[in-house]
């Protein structure tokens, strides 16, 4: 073997590595030739500088901070159906409200016809309307009770609404000349009961 | 009574945190001086080399009894610098030295002259100690990962292929490459010369 083959051994041979049928033929070579001799001396050489390299440790809180790690990450976490439940809790939030919202604006729908229904008898007293079934609107609180309304034949903006009365099955009437509050609808509510007890009062 | 990786490695399988703990005690400086001589910052090394131990923790399962328990902490332990090393040069944070490859010239550092004489031998050990370090970052890490296993780890052929996942004649060449890598490397640093002083002071 000439020298290039030999220095390409040189390595494994230093480790101990080397084929053992390759081991005589490098051994006997660097008996003979110097070259080859003083490459091996300087890869022992930079072996062992490597060696000296002072080793490092680990940090003091190493072995706290591995634990603390685990401890986390092996923390059970949560059931898939309740991550759904996370998940779905905000939709059916967002849904429910949707659903409130649209029937706020149905219970609307009637308030806002009836600015354009016929016209009553405003000069009626409010507790000698007839009830028919034109006056019975659905409760827009949410509450499962209808309100007898009096469409007022005024403009939409200026109408006067009173809170609902609790009703003992009579109807209140509104002080109109004394209104509670003014707000943009056009109804008074004359009662506030449960849809049977308003359709007992429909005159046919 | 000594119980060996395997053993400890076995009763942390059926349960026993202490084993576990056992083997975290025997390794913990080890993988975190390996993962500096990948890495070459300190934090960085004991971050990779806790995650690590969380990765035996988390993984014990995967572990075959009756293999070797070393080998496989540190293939854990050599994939993760790789992904890391491979990280930093995505991001081109790696360093700010460049690595030397097998076509390129590494910079050249001033260093005191060869035949400075030195004050103290602590010192100059020290700095032949820095040289060598410095010279082994500039190495590919394909070379270098092997180069310290064997030389600082200690390992033998067979064991560095099963722990990198590569046929037994590629660490031999490897090793032999980055031999000769860090030759140049450590010439290229002038500190070829001082790694040999240390040396033959060492032998004195």
């Amino acid at each position: 073997m000439n020298c290039n083959r030999i220095q390409e051994h040189l390595s494994a041979f230093i480790d101990g590595e080397l084929e053992s049928s390759l081991v005589p033929s490098v051994k006997a070579h660097l008996i003979r030739c110097s070259v080859c001799r003083k490459e091996k001396e300087q890869l022992e050489t930079f072996s062992a500088s490597i060696r000296a390299i002072p080793p490092v440790t680990a940090p003091p809180d190493f072995r706290d901070r591995i634990y603390a790690s685990i401890h986390t990450r092996t923390q059970p976490k949560p059931s898939p159906f309740l991550q759904w439940k996370l998940i779905l809790a905000p939709a059916a939030a967002m849904i429910f409200g949707i659903i409130i919202g649209a029937y706020r604006f149905q219970s609307f729908a009637p308030v806002q016809l009836a600015a354009e229904s016929p016209m009553l008898d405003t000069a009626l007293p409010i507790s000698d309307t007839t009830v028919t079934e034109s006056n019975i609107v659905a409760s827009d609180d949410g509450v499962r009770e209808y309100t007898i309304d009096r469409y007022m034949a005024m403009p939409v903006e200026t109408i006067v609404q009173t809170p609902a009365p609790e009703s003992n099955g009579k109807l209140h009437p509104v002080d109109e000349n004394n209104p509670p509050n003014l707000i943009p609808r056009s109804r008074v509510i004359l009662d506030r009961v449960p849809l049977k007890a308003a359709y007992d009062r429909v005159v046919y | 009574m000594m119980l060996s990786d395997d053993e400890l490695m076995c009763r942390f399988q059926d349960g026993d945190e202490t084993a576990f703990r056992r083997l975290l005690e025997r390794y913990q400086d080890r993988i975190v001086n390996f993962t500096m001589k990948m890495v070459g910052d300190y934090d960085t090394a004991s971050d990779l080399s806790q995650e690590v131990f969380i990765r035996v923790y988390t993984n014990a399962g995967r572990y075959l009894p009756g293999s070797k328990f070393a080998p496989w902490l540190y293939r854990i332990a050599a994939n993760l610098s790789i992904n890391e090393i491979r990280r930093r040069k995505r991001w081109r944070f790696f360093s700010i030295d460049e690595q030397l490859d097998e076509d390129h010239e590494p910079y050249s550092i001033d260093l005191p002259d060869e035949t400075t004489p030195s004050p103290e031998d602590q010192i100059l050990k020290r700095e032949a100690s820095h040289q060598v370090e410095a010279a082994l970052k500039k190495i590919p890490v394909k070379y270098r990962m092997p180069l310290v296993l064997r030389e600082i780890e200690g390992y033998d052929y067979e064991e560095i292929s099963k722990i990198l996942d590569v046929p037994r004649g590629t660490v031999k060449s490897r090793l032999n490459r980055g031999r000769a890598l860090l030759k140049t490397a450590l010439f290229r640093l002038d500190a070829g010369a001082k790694a040999s002083a240390w040396h033959v002071m060492e032998e004195q």
